[in-house]
């Protein structure tokens, strides 16, 4: 069972982070949103976040004849993680007609339209007046989604290779990922596949020399300087550190993905996978 | 609804689809649906569908169907020989185009394509199978959508019916000596796609920059819905270009390390990696989706502008031949 939380009463949620310097001078607030029971798994998820207008535009090039692509620029990589995902949130907000899809990556923005009901000009403007006024600013929550994770040696065969490039005991890296708060950058690679940053830089260790063949879903891994779990069965080449019996991407829920870009994600130790969740690793 | 049609024998690969999941990219999931949208589009018309009902994509090869109930169907895209067997033997060929009236006991028979690729049949009504995240479309690659998430196979009994038609009885009677066709299919002189700068074209090496537009490429038999690898003239940057991840379309040519482009298409995952040198335009993606493998194309640098002025007559041509075609038969 996770800790109790000393913030908000539910979860161990004690790393609220003051995402205020990145959107502004506005309030911190936090709280649970919301905590599930996803295939007898509990995660949880919790609101910890600010808001404020985007500190700077973007670049817009095009992507085609029906597609925008917005481009930021900051010094810090946390910085242009908080532009990217501000944007996306206030042109989501602004629900501007003919616009088909918003879509993530690491420092940029897609924006997909339906080009026989608005041009690539039209929606350029559009889009440059969404950002720049004043009228975008909308106060939206971070979730904190906590997610239980069995860093056992048999789900975890390259925890051992990761802590020797760390230069720590396979304790202290577990320790060490658990108090690390990750963001979601973009979902891509499959359905539902969280691109997580903040690792600690002690834990970036290059993608494998040999991709794998098969990846259990549920697989934490590290590679490349970023962190992510395969939702499903898949080749893959990041180093295998953990599996979670939590599935992030599901057809027959309402809402299929767990996590969205923008949220963050927090780990927390389980001893065991239970076998009662075992069905679907 | 009871079943319609039962597949006797399957073609090479075919799927269920509509227009896709386009509002689920931001969660990796891609947009897929109809490669060939505009004969999807088409075929849904001629028997009284919205554009969002599902059709059958069938691709190189069509299925053997038996068919049990009467039904007003249409077929479009490349040509595959269509044929209806009637319940007394009796054989003639299914006209492309047009609604079609399909009598319980006859069987439609499919063949190989002899131009373009694939093939779209419609039902009045729509084929049903369950929406799966807003679509009925088939995603083959995470097993999602569609017929059980996969292509048909010989034995599957297809149901339809989930759109509520009227008009399709009266105008498959309606429906002699006319069709509608709206392009013209890859043809072994040469097809020509044209294409958008991508944010990297600009990187390529003035050779390569002018070899794109003069030289022919061919689509290889690695392709499928997701993409087509081409062969060309190998194409290079003036110097690496790494870039991270970010969005691309159906459409969007990349170019890998290895000099060779990757032509996305409607199965392509919402985000790529490798740098992209040009987008196909959207009125040419439908010609792009006959293209079989072995077909050659050469490429054309347009604008923004001719891209929109291309789609906005597509549009309204279509319009045109959808009002033409709901026309009664005495007034056409």
């Amino acid at each position: 069972m996770p800790e109790l939380c000393t913030t908000c009463s539910l979860a161990g949620c004690g790393l609220r982070v003051g995402l205020s310097k990145y959107f502004g001078k506005e309030a911190v607030f936090g709280g649970v949103l919301t905590a599930g029971d996803a295939d007898g798994v509990r995660w949880q998820m919790h609101a910890t976040g600010s808001f404020g207008t985007p500190t700077s535009q973007p670049e817009i090039s095009a992507l085609g004849d029906s597609s925008l692509l917005l481009s930021w620029t900051a010094d810090d990589d946390r910085e242009l993680a908080a532009l990217v995902c501000r944007g996306m949130q206030c042109l989501r907000a602004a629900g501007i007609p003919g616009v088909t899809g918003i879509v993530p990556g690491f420092a940029s923005l897609a924006v997909h339209f339906d080009l026989v009901r608005v041009s690539v000009s039209q929606m350029q403007r559009v889009i440059s007046e969404q950002l720049g006024g004043t009228s975008s600013v909308i106060p939206v929550p971070v979730r904190r989604i906590r997610i239980p994770v069995c860093f056992d040696a048999s789900v975890s065969p390259d925890l051992g290779e990761v802590s020797q490039f760390a230069g720590r005991s396979v304790r202290q890296c577990v320790d060490l990922l658990c108090r690390t708060v990750f963001s979601v950058r973009m979902i891509g690679f499959s359905p539902g596949f969280p691109y997580l940053t903040g690792l600690p830089e002690c834990l970036a260790i290059p993608r494998r020399s040999t991709p794998r063949v098969k990846v259990p879903a549920g697989s934490l891994a590290v590679g490349g300087g970023q962190a992510g779990i395969y939702p499903e069965e898949s080749p893959g080449g990041w180093h295998l550190i953990g599996r979670t019996n939590v599935k992030l991407f599901d057809v027959k829920r309402d809402v299929p993905c767990l996590l969205e870009p923008g949220d963050e994600v927090q780990l927390f130790e389980i001893a065991t996978l239970t076998p009662e969740c075992g069905n679907h690793l | 609804m009871s079943v319609v049609a039962r597949v006797i024998r399957s073609g090479l690969m075919t799927t269920v689809q509509d227009l896709g999941r386009p509002g689920t990219r931001h969660l990796g999931i891609p947009c897929g649906g109809a490669m060939d949208r505009l004969s999807h589009r088409l075929a849904n018309r001629l028997v009284g569908n919205p554009d969002t009902a599902a059709t059958l994509e069938m691709t190189l090869a069509g299925e053997v169907l038996q068919w049990f109930q009467d039904s007003v169907i249409a077929v479009t895209g490349a040509d595959m020989a269509a044929e209806i067997q009637g319940p007394g033997e009796r054989r003639e060929a299914c006209p492309q185009g047009r609604p079609v009236s399909v009598t319980a006991g006859s069987v439609l028979k499919f063949g190989v394509a002899r131009r373009g690729c694939r093939t779209y049949l419609s039902i009045a009504g729509g084929w049903d199978v369950p929406v799966v995240i807003g679509s009925r479309s088939t995603l083959l690659r995470s097993e999602l959508g569609g017929f059980n998430g996969r292509a048909l196979h010989a034995g599957d009994e297809l149901r339809g019916g989930p759109h509520e038609v009227e008009l399709a009885r009266k105008s498959a009677e309606a429906a002699t000596g006319w069709f509608v066709r709206l392009q013209d299919l890859p043809s072994a002189a040469g097809t020509q796609l044209r294409f958008l700068p991508g944010t990297h074209f600009g990187l390529l090496n003035v050779e390569s920059q002018r070899v794109t537009e003069q030289a022919g490429f061919v689509v290889r038999s690695e392709s499928d819905r997701m993409g087509y690898r081409l062969s060309g003239p190998p194409l290079c940057f003036r110097e690496p270009c790494q870039i991270r991840s970010e969005a691309v379309v159906s459409g969007t040519l990349q170019l890998p390390p290895d000099g060779q482009l990757l032509m996305l298409m409607a199965d392509c995952a919402p985000t790529g990696g490798y740098p992209r040198i040009g987008h196909i335009i959207s009125a040419d993606l439908s010609l792009a989706a006959q293209l079989k493998p072995g077909d050659r194309f050469t490429l054309r640098k347009v604008s923004q502008e001719m891209a929109l002025d291309a789609a906005v007559l597509q549009e309204r041509q279509f319009a045109a031949a959808v009002r033409l075609a709901m026309l009664p038969a005495c007034s056409r």
